[in-house]
């Protein structure tokens, strides 16, 4: 565990550099689009084992289950068709949504996990172009606004072992972040500088979480976690101009193992982002919204000894999204996901891999489609 | 990983309409007009002296007025050159006088310039009077033609034969030769003539040309003696009009034979120099009277605007650092000058800035002097008073969720 501490530390300390999620559209708004804690190895069955998942960090009682010291590091790779309105873009953008440190501490039987996650990523830019009439004359100008950055999660979770079957968690999360915000206007007559602003919104807050794992009969297990996660309180360049409450979340998940090489699960989310609604709105926002999330995922064992092996994973999830475009339009996605991953160095050391195609869209002109590659290395030296 | 690693590269453009997609507000663009700071103008004058004048102006008939140039080729000895570091007996056959005209009147033809022999003793004290009094038929030397095609070329007078003796320099002036311009052409016209303080050989010259005694190398003996200008104090030009002389309190004099200087101050309101962005700055001059100097030529006048360390009045240290920024001048009209000072009034919205203030200059003010003498309506007048065009965006705060 000594380890572990030490890679942890190191890993706060990077914490700052820490990118999330993937841009979207649907992430102009609100706090941005939500990003899912989870490893390529949840990522790849749709989401589905992220609670039973102890690189995953849905669930404070996944580390009970962990026997070695293990950490984790994964990379994404978004690419994306974004189709409006107002015309069509492709863009692209590579994030680490997924760091994480886990272990046993040695003579207890309890577990302690130490992650960096995307909580939310606001990162976009929108142009728009135009004709103002400046000086008597008709000016071509271009709009420029761009944000990047986002919200992470930084949670420290431990994990208690009543019984083999039984484990119970308790998360403290810190929710901080920054949004690099540009608002710039260039103009078609080189007579005219452009102008451009820039501001910094600074976020910071606190939550805390709960959750079990209990393994019913020994091919089936249940799992659920609760959130709370508070408000964060904003800032603009170091000025305090509001706070925004964020959600309380519920989550419940089953597992079940028909044979040796087969392991089904599936999961449902439930997150009161809703309680956002009013700050967002007096913000000069749209609005936040409630949303779920279901999700399922299949994984295929070839070596039921070496489980992580060149498994096969597949998975489905559909989520509705918090932070509408527009008024009353609340945006949803439907993802499908696959995946596999070896392991080596007699399960030292492994890579994961999940693709998920993504649908995005809120029923009135805005859609997107987008392909996300995870990547995950994992030691447990 | 590695494609995570190397593959930062991002784009995240989505279209968009604002506002419908974007949260925040657009930014506004704005446009106002800023009168200078009432009875805070002046005009200044003698920022070059006479003696510091790269150039010689010549004119005739033009409604900018009439100048005359003089100058004085520096004492020397003709009888010998130097051949391959040994002095050679030299035999004049001939004696060259040109001038390097850098600016002129393109559309005007036939154009001569004249040359006169004047005394030795001609400086910068010398009146217009005096010395268009020099320039008359006994005194002149010889003209000649400048092709009508060059917009920049030397001319040159040629003397042999019997003629060389007119030009030739006596014992007693120690070779120091006078010579003093007029110019003609077939309409009003005028000509600038390079000095050329640095040596550079644009500037005038006086040349023998002649055959070395006693060098073996045919190809040497064809020789040419140049003799340059004596000093600054003996060379220049004089002219009959010089608006400054006398100015109007009212009005803003830039350039002139006394390289006057107006300075402008304002007063830029708060909001705008705290918290907007410029994007556009112009200053705004209404030239008091149609601007009289010479056109069709290959360097335009104009105005230059210069910022100002300190605010000392006439003698407040300019950043003439960088580029300065310049507005037209259009000869023979009175519509108003513009000059982009975007950089200056950006300076003036950073903490402990440069004091609102502009000093105008004329564009030939480091030259020592051109044919137009600019004049500006001042914030005294009841029209047209120079005013500071401003736009500028609206800060958005931008963030909103």
């Amino acid at each position: 565990m000594t380890r572990a501490f030490v890679v942890a530390c190191g890993l706060a300390v990077l914490a700052p550099s820490v990118g999330v999620g993937q841009s979207s559209q649907f992430g102009v708004r609100g706090l941005g689009i939500p990003i899912r804690p989870l490893s390529p190895r949840a990522v790849g069955v749709g989401g589905a084992f992220g609670l039973f998942d102890l690189e995953s960090s849905v669930n404070p009682a996944a580390p009970g289950s962990v026997t070695v010291f293990t950490s984790l590091l994964t990379s994404t790779q978004n690419f994306r068709s974004s189709t409006n309105p107002f015309g069509k873009s492709s863009g692209r953008d590579s994030r680490f949504p997924q760091i994480l440190v886990a272990g046993p501490i040695g003579g207890t039987n309890v577990a302690a996990a130490i992650s960096i996650s995307g909580y939310t990523d606001r990162s976009f830019v929108l142009g728009t172009q135009d004709t103002i009439e400046l000086r008597g004359a008709r000016v071509g100008v271009f709009d420029t606004l761009s944000s990047r950055g986002g919200l992470s999660d930084i949670r420290l979770a431990g994990a208690w072992r009543v019984s083999p079957t039984f484990h119970v968690g308790l998360g403290f999360h810190a929710i901080t972040g920054s949004n690099r915000i540009q608002n710039s206007l260039h103009f078609a007559d080189s007579s005219y500088v452009p102008t451009v602003e820039q501001t910094e919104i600074s976020y910071l807050g606190l939550g805390v979480s709960t959750g079990f794992t209990l393994r019913v009969v020994p091919r089936l297990t249940v799992a659920g976690s609760y959130r709370n996660d508070g408000h964060v309180n904003i800032e603009r360049d170091t000025t305090r101009i509001a706070k925004t409450d964020l959600p309380t979340s519920m989550a419940v998940g089953i597992r079940w193992l028909p044979s040796e090489r087969v392991m089904w699960a599936a999961a449902f989310q439930r997150r009161g982002w809703g309680a956002a609604d009013r700050d967002v709105k007096l913000q000069r926002g749209i609005g936040a919204e409630d949303t779920y999330e279901v999700s399922t995922g299949l994984e295929l064992v070839r070596d039921p000894r070496n489980p992580g092996h060149r498994p096969w994973r597949f998975g489905a999830h559909y989520a509705t999204l918090p932070f509408p475009i527009r008024a009353d339009r609340q945006a949803h996605e439907i993802g499908f996901s696959i995946g596999s991953g070896v392991r080596f160095t007699q399960g030292r050391g492994g890579v994961d891999l999940a693709v998920q195609q993504v649908f995005r869209s809120d029923g009135g002109g805005f859609t997107e489609r987008a392909t996300v590659v995870t990547f995950g290395i994992s030691i447990r030296p | 990983m590695a494609g995570g690693l190397v593959g930062c590269q991002e784009n995240l453009t989505t279209p968009g309409q604002c506002p419908d997609l974007c949260p925040g507000d657009r930014i506004v663009v704005r446009d106002t007009i800023i009168s200078a700071a009432a009875g805070a103008d002046s005009t200044y004058v003698g920022y070059t002296p006479r003696a510091a004048r790269q150039v010689l102006l010549v004119s005739d008939g033009l409604a900018a007025g009439e100048y005359r140039s003089f100058v004085v080729f520096n004492k020397h000895s003709r009888d010998s050159v130097p051949v391959d570091g040994t002095n050679r007996v030299f035999e004049i056959d001939t004696v060259a006088i040109s001038f390097l005209v850098e600016v002129r009147d393109t559309a005007v033809k036939n154009l001569h310039l004249y040359f006169y022999r004047i005394p030795i003793a001609t400086d910068t004290t010398a009146t217009f009077d005096g010395l268009e009094s020099l320039l008359n038929p006994a005194n002149l030397l010889d003209s000649a033609r400048m092709n009508d095609t060059l917009k920049t070329g030397r001319v040159e007078a040629i003397f042999a034969g019997d003629r060389m003796a007119t030009v030739l320099p006596s014992a007693e002036d120690s070779g120091r030769f006078g010579v003093g311009l007029r110019v003609r052409a077939d309409a009003p016209t005028g000509v600038r003539i390079a000095l050329d303080p640095l040596q550079l050989g644009s500037g005038p010259l006086f040349e023998y040309r002649g055959t070395a005694l006693a060098v073996a190398d045919t190809s040497k003996r064809r020789q040419r003696l140049q003799i340059r200008l004596e000093s600054v104090a003996r060379t220049g030009y004089v002219q009959n009009v010089d608006l400054a002389e006398n100015r109007d309190p009212n009005l803003l004099y830039i350039g002139g034979p006394q390289a006057a200087r107006s300075l402008l101050r304002f007063a830029v309101p708060a909001f705008i120099r705290d918290t907007a962005q410029i994007v556009r700055a112009t200053l705004l001059l209404t030239p008091a009277s149609p601007l009289a100097g010479l056109g069709n030529t290959r360097v335009r006048d104009s105005v230059g605007a210069l910022g100002v360390v300190v605010d000392l009045g006439a003698k407040s240290p300019t950043t003439t650092f960088g580029f300065v920024p310049r507005g037209g001048l259009v000869e023979g009209t009175a519509s108003v000058a513009s000059v982009d000072v975007y950089s200056l009034v950006a300076n003036w919205q950073t903490a402990g800035g440069a004091p609102q203030a502009i000093f105008l200059q004329h564009s030939d003010e480091t030259l020592g002097g051109g044919f137009m003498q600019p004049v500006f309506y001042s914030t005294r007048s009841p029209i047209g008073r120079p005013q500071l065009r401003i736009t500028y965006g609206v800060p958005t705060k931008p963030g909103q969720p």
